[in-house]
């Protein structure tokens, strides 16, 4: 049987398919070439010419020459169009040029730096080249340490390493600092929110000993489409950037089809689930034996559809020829999938999102993503899993009943236009600022006159020299204390303590399962709650709030629960406002008090209350940075005040969505709350802060792209095709026309720029 | 932004705040500030140290012994032509070489932040034992304390100290780094480190080889009115804040003491290591340092003196049957594996193994060796069963296929 024809057959037949909502086809395209520049070492030359590379694609030459004209550069072209080459030649040829020159490359994850390095090691092997090049991190032999630090042209590394073990003990890498030449980070749109915050800082700190060491490094960095590459690549290094973006690598001919699953539940707008659509449509392609790749946003789906696909195909074709892939699994392992990938002896594989950054799997034909993945930058990485240079590859989304996905399904422009979401950092978050001052004075004194990242820092130090932290003399800020202070900030997690979830199940076994930010463990964690993790129910026991412990037992009951906050919220100063005609928009500091008060149990089968009891809590404060629209009175005066407090909450719930999905934050990132008479304004107002003291630049994005976010909603709403709210628009309720009226509503506040 | 009004704001989210402390006049003149100590103040560019010498004569005691004790002590090891030993002075270093070093820090981490506010050493000196110690009166002085060091101790190639390979060496190069371009380097680094050596000869004896500890049990005496080490980080930063030279007073002791212990206990280490240990515990671990610095000899001398009545006799004799086959004394190694067979304690199956080979090997008698391989097999059964002695599975292989082996030549 031909393969080809095959593939393609099942596309005619699923372009037919009534659900799928919309087809695309990116044409094919040609490679477009520029000659190796001249500038390129003979033996460098001759190793390309080996491996069959006569000319450079446009954008590798490109950032090629840019590199040259010492710009930094940031490079953003699709998945498998060769990117890593961009920083390798120029990287490996200065080093040629200048055996004393060095690298430092960032990876997000150990995992990518191996892969990374692996690719590397062939390269300096076929070229005889005399350059080092080695990971460093954790599981790097103390013995090769040592060589590492004195010798090695290359270090691979990631950003927590490069924050607890290098930066502090620079001194151990002289020969490193004083001469490096180039700072690498790939997959740049992975340091956004306070990750990315953290890393910025750590930043600061690398180029501040780089200048200590009388070094002046250029960035080579790479990202996937987003909306603002080069301004993310300047806010995490503090450097201007050109931007390389002409994608010169073929691409065959690409299908893309949004798939909605057919409702299921006229009345409650309810599809048939994303993950059973997937399975369905997988077996099919798989019978045809082509290789697919499953995405799925959690490990438990992964499982899921891993198991069922397994038993579906199960005897069709040798030996475990599909294989599920996700974070947790060991090293080797997933060496092993790769590898079977590329050889093409694994024919299907079902993965998180761990295998949308950059490991080598070759390229598949069929990709499917079961749900909107988060994020277009995601959507599009997935998506260049499938995609061969030659011949055809098919993309299938298959939608969820989240809101964001039914959006994509009809406003297919999102995705396929200019890219709308927003990579952001604020790295001077005080909280992040400071922790990394702390670090940098550990590393170097400072001085009166010095700047970091441009901030000034003498009140700053005077805060520390207050903690007895930092001690002053003759003009310089001196660490002077016991301290380490790189092992109390973790680059990953929010500064205050996370609440630890303990499976106490089993006497004798009792493991952590999970860990919680303490204002969402006020809702889901207090005592007699019954919280999901993995499908499972748990019942929490007892929460131990001193002790930052939740012990939770297994059980299995009807019914789920629901905290009720009280939310107070306050603004603070109020930093910047735009007045439109029936509403405004501020943005500024504010203090949020939420306290717990009762939490109800709720049948699952019928949403009925079947019981109630209070949370017993200290109340918590959290300052940070908001945005909030006023609403003139007008409205309250035509929908009433119960009205149009629920509409406040029905419009919260959709821009709670988007707004996570706009900044391409989490949805626990950023929080929502309605007032009715805000204490600020005693207008009805709603608010959106960021979940982390002193904000990380979330709400200050919103704020400036409110219009469109507000248009974003209102269209959402409109093209829902539930009567009267669903979860995937503002929500069920029981209220007559709600919806009619929020949408109303939204069109003439959007109407009114 | 308006910084100072965030941080207010966020400051319970930032850690808890000390109490405060009034802040230092820095302004007094150095001479004017240390009067009280005795010591001198010396200057470099616009930094300055301070630095406090104490000498003690040759027949002073500390700890059991006299100073005087370490130059015929460093005379001993030449005199028995002994270099290649973590102890041994060896032929190029003199008594007067040996510089007994111990650094205090502004705490324990190893990274760039960690500063060195105190070096203490002792030098012999014609005939005076010389305490010297270096501190540094504040972070902006490390150019003058580190100049004065190195002006002073131009050689670092035979220093002794108590962990100082893993702690105080790495620390003086870190700072000695940051400050290359205005600093001597740094000399060649040699180096004796008393707690490896303590570690070897003690770790069966003592819960732990701090050096407090080792005082007390092995040295025999307790200090007085000691200033703990872990504390001096604390006083340190009140003496910065404060000014005061009295907070470090306490600091200047304990380092003092340290220095001294660390010349009583390289003697002491020397002779228990010269003259074989000063119970059968330490005998075994002497003659197994002998061994593993392939001294064989002294080893198999030292093995011999283990007393019969003593845990440490069986193994002994089985450390001291290989060491003699090793050397060539084979019917001597032959004879001991053979009583430690009869003995039929732990050691018997591994005796019964080397018997084994030895026939099978060297003699050709496969009779005798199968008889001491299954023998010595079903031994190690029995203690393995009855004693839960671990024996690994590679173990189990080596036997059965000796045996097997055996059997085939019995058959031919």
């Amino acid at each position: 049987m031909n393969q080809k024809q095959d593939l393609q057959s099942l596309i005619e037949i699923l372009k037919e398919d009534e659900h799928v909502a919309h087809w695309y086809e990116l044409p094919e395209k040609e490679a477009r070439y520029d000659a190796l520049p001249f500038t390129l070492s003979d033996q460098l030359a001759n190793t390309l010419e080996k491996r069959g590379i006569e000319a450079l694609y446009t954008h590798q030459r490109s950032a090629y020459d840019a590199i040259e004209a010492d710009n930094n550069i940031v490079t953003v072209t699709p998945t498998a169009s060769g990117k890593t080459l961009c920083y390798n030649l120029p990287v490996l040829n200065a080093i040629t040029e200048d055996p004393e020159a060095r690298a430092i490359y960032l990876f997000p994850t150990k995992a990518l730096a191996q892969d990374q390095k692996n690719e590397m090691a062939e390269w300096i092997e076929s070229a005889h080249l005399n350059i080092n090049s080695y990971t460093y991190d954790g599981d790097t032999a103390p013995a090769i340490r040592q060589k590492i630090r004195q010798a090695g042209h290359i270090v691979m590394t990631n950003p927590d390493m490069l924050h607890t073990s290098i930066l502090p003990h620079h001194t151990k890498w002289v020969s490193l600092f004083e001469k490096l030449r180039f700072i690498v980070i790939d997959e740049l749109h992975t340091y956004r929110g306070v990750f990315g915050s953290h890393v910025a800082n750590v930043i600061r700190r690398l180029l501040r000993l780089a200048h200590y060491y009388g070094s002046n490094p250029q960035f080579i960095t790479t990202s996937a489409t987003i909306k603002n590459p080069k301004e993310l690549a300047q806010q995490l290094t503090g450097r201007p950037f050109s931007l390389i973006d002409n994608n010169g690598a073929p691409q065959g001919k690409k299908h893309l089809a949004l798939y909605n699953p057919p409702v299921v539940n006229e009345n409650l707008n309810v599809r048939r689930s994303a993950s059973k659509e997937v399975r369905t449509l997988a077996k099919r392609f798989l019978k045809a034996n082509t290789q697919v790749i499953v995405f799925a946003r959690s490990r438990v789906r992964v499982e899921v559809i891993y198991n069922d696909l397994q038993s579906l195909t199960k005897g069709d074709y040798g030996s475990s020829p599909i294989r599920a892939y996700r974070g947790g699994y060991l090293p080797n392992e997933r060496r092993d999938i790769e590898r079977g990938l590329r050889e093409g002896s694994v024919r299907g594989v079902v993965s998180t999102n761990a295998l949308e950054l950059g490991m080598d799997i070759g390229q598949l034909q069929v990709c499917m993503m079961t749900g909107y993945p988060g994020s277009v930058s995601s959507l599009w990485q997935q998506a260049g899993r499938a995609g061969r240079r030659q011949g055809e590859s098919l993309v299938i989304m298959v939608a969820g009943s989240t809101p964001m996905d039914q959006y994509i399904m009809k406003h297919p422009d999102y995705i396929l236009s200019s890219p709308v979401e927003e990579a952001r950092v604020e790295p001077n978050n005080l909280l992040i600022l400071m922790d990394h001052l702390k670090c940098a004075a550990y590393e170097l004194p400072f001085k009166e006159e010095d700047t970091f990242g441009g901030i000034e820092i003498t009140d700053l130090m005077d805060y520390l020299v207050e903690e007895r932290i930092v001690h002053k003399r003759k003009g310089s800020w001196y660490w002077m204390s016991q301290a380490f202070p790189a092992h109390d900030v973790s680059l990953r997690s929010a500064s205050q303590e996370n609440i630890v979830i303990i499976d106490i199940t089993t006497t004798g076994d009792t493991k952590v399962i999970g860990e919680m930010d303490r204002f969402s463990a006020m809702t889901l964690l207090h005592e007699e709650a019954i919280y999901l993790h993995q499908g499972l129910q748990y019942q929490v026991e007892k929460l131990d709030w001193e002790e930052k412990k939740a012990f939770v037992r297994l059980v299995d009951v009807e019914y789920f629960t629901d905290a009720s906050l009280n939310v107070k919220l306050k603004v603070i100063e109020q930093d910047e406002v735009k007045r439109n005609k029936h509403h405004h928009v501020g943005f500024g500091d504010v203090a949020v008090t939420i306290m717990p008060s009762i939490f109800k149990k709720m049948k699952l089968s019928t949403y009925e209350n079947i019981g109630s009891g209070p949370i017993h809590l200290p109340q918590e404060e959290i300052h940070t940075a908001g945005t909030w629209i006023n609403f003139e009175e007008e409205w309250l005066i035509k929908f009433g005040q119960q009205r149009f407090e629920q509409m406040l909450i029905a419009f919260s719930q959709v821009i709670h969505h988007l707004g996570a999905v706009l900044t391409m934050s989490d949805r626990s990132d950023i929080h929502v709350a309605t007032q009715i008479k805000a204490d600020h304004s005693e207008m009805p107002a709603i608010f959106i802060y960021d979940h982390y003291p002193g904000g990380i630049g979330l709400a200050s994005q919103l704020y400036k792209r409110m219009d469109e976010l507000i248009e974003r909603c209102q269209q959402l709403i409109r093209d829902c095709p539930c009567r009267d709210g669903c979860p995937s628009c503002i929500g069920f309720n029981e209220q007559q026309r709600l919806k009619f009226d929020v949408y109303q509503w939204l069109s003439s506040l959007a109407k009114t720029e | 932004m308006d910084i100072q009004k965030k941080l207010q704001r966020l400051k319970p989210h930032l850690h808890r705040s000390q109490p405060e402390v009034k802040v230092s006049n820095q302004n007094t003149e150095p001479e004017m500030m240390w009067k009280d100590m005795e010591g001198e103040v010396l200057f470099f560019e616009d930094s300055y140290a301070f630095r406090k010498r104490r000498c003690y004569p040759l027949s002073y005691v500390h700890g059991g012994h006299a100073f005087k004790r370490l130059r015929t002590m460093v005379n001993t090891w030449k005199e028995a032509g002994i270099e290649e030993h973590p102890l041994a002075p060896g032929n190029n270093i003199d008594p007067e070489d040996l510089i007994f070093l111990d650094t205090e820090t502004t705490g324990l981490s190893h990274g760039a932040g960690n500063m060195i506010f105190m070096i203490g050493t002792a030098q012999l000196c014609e005939d005076e034992m010389i305490v010297d110690q270096f501190f540094l009166p504040g972070p902006e002085h490390e150019i003058a304390f580190y100049h004065h060091f190195l002006m002073n101790k131009t050689s670092l190639h035979a220093l002794v100290t108590y962990n100082g390979k893993a702690f105080d060496w790495p620390q003086l190069k870190t700072r000695h780094t940051l400050l290359r371009e205005e600093l001597p380097s740094l000399p060649a680094f040699g180096h004796f480190d008393l707690l490896h050596a303590a570690r070897r000869l003690f770790k069966h004896e003592l819960d732990s080889c701090r050096l407090k500890h080792v005082e007390r049990e092995i040295l025999g005496f307790t200090r007085q009115e000691d200033t703990p080490g872990y504390l001096a980080p604390m006083l340190y930063q009140d003496f910065l804040t404060e000014g005061d030279p009295a907070h470090v007073q306490g600091v200047f002791h304990h380092n003092e003491q340290d220095i001294l212990s660390l010349i009583t206990l390289y003697v002491e280490l020397s002779e228990r290591m010269l003259n074989g240990g000063m119970n059968a515990g330490e005998a075994y671990e002497v003659a197994r340092w002998w061994r593993d610095t392939k001294h064989l000899h002294r080893a198999n001398q030292v093995y011999a003196t283990v007393d019969e009545s003593s845990n440490y006799y069986e193994r002994s004799l089985y450390e001291r049957a290989r060491l003699l086959k090793k050397i060539h004394h084979y019917q001597e190694s032959l004879e001991l594996f053979k009583n430690i067979w009869r003995r039929q304690g732990y050691w018997a199956p591994q005796a019964a193994e080397a018997l084994a080979i030895w026939y099978e090997h060297q003699e050709n008698d496969y009779v005798r060796a199968n008889h001491y391989t299954k023998e010595g097999y079903s031994h190690l059964k029995y203690q393995h069963r009855i004693q839960r002695k671990n024996v690994s599975d590679a173990e189990h292989q080596a036997w059965k296929h000796r045996l097997q082996r055996l059997e085939r030549k019995l058959e031919n």
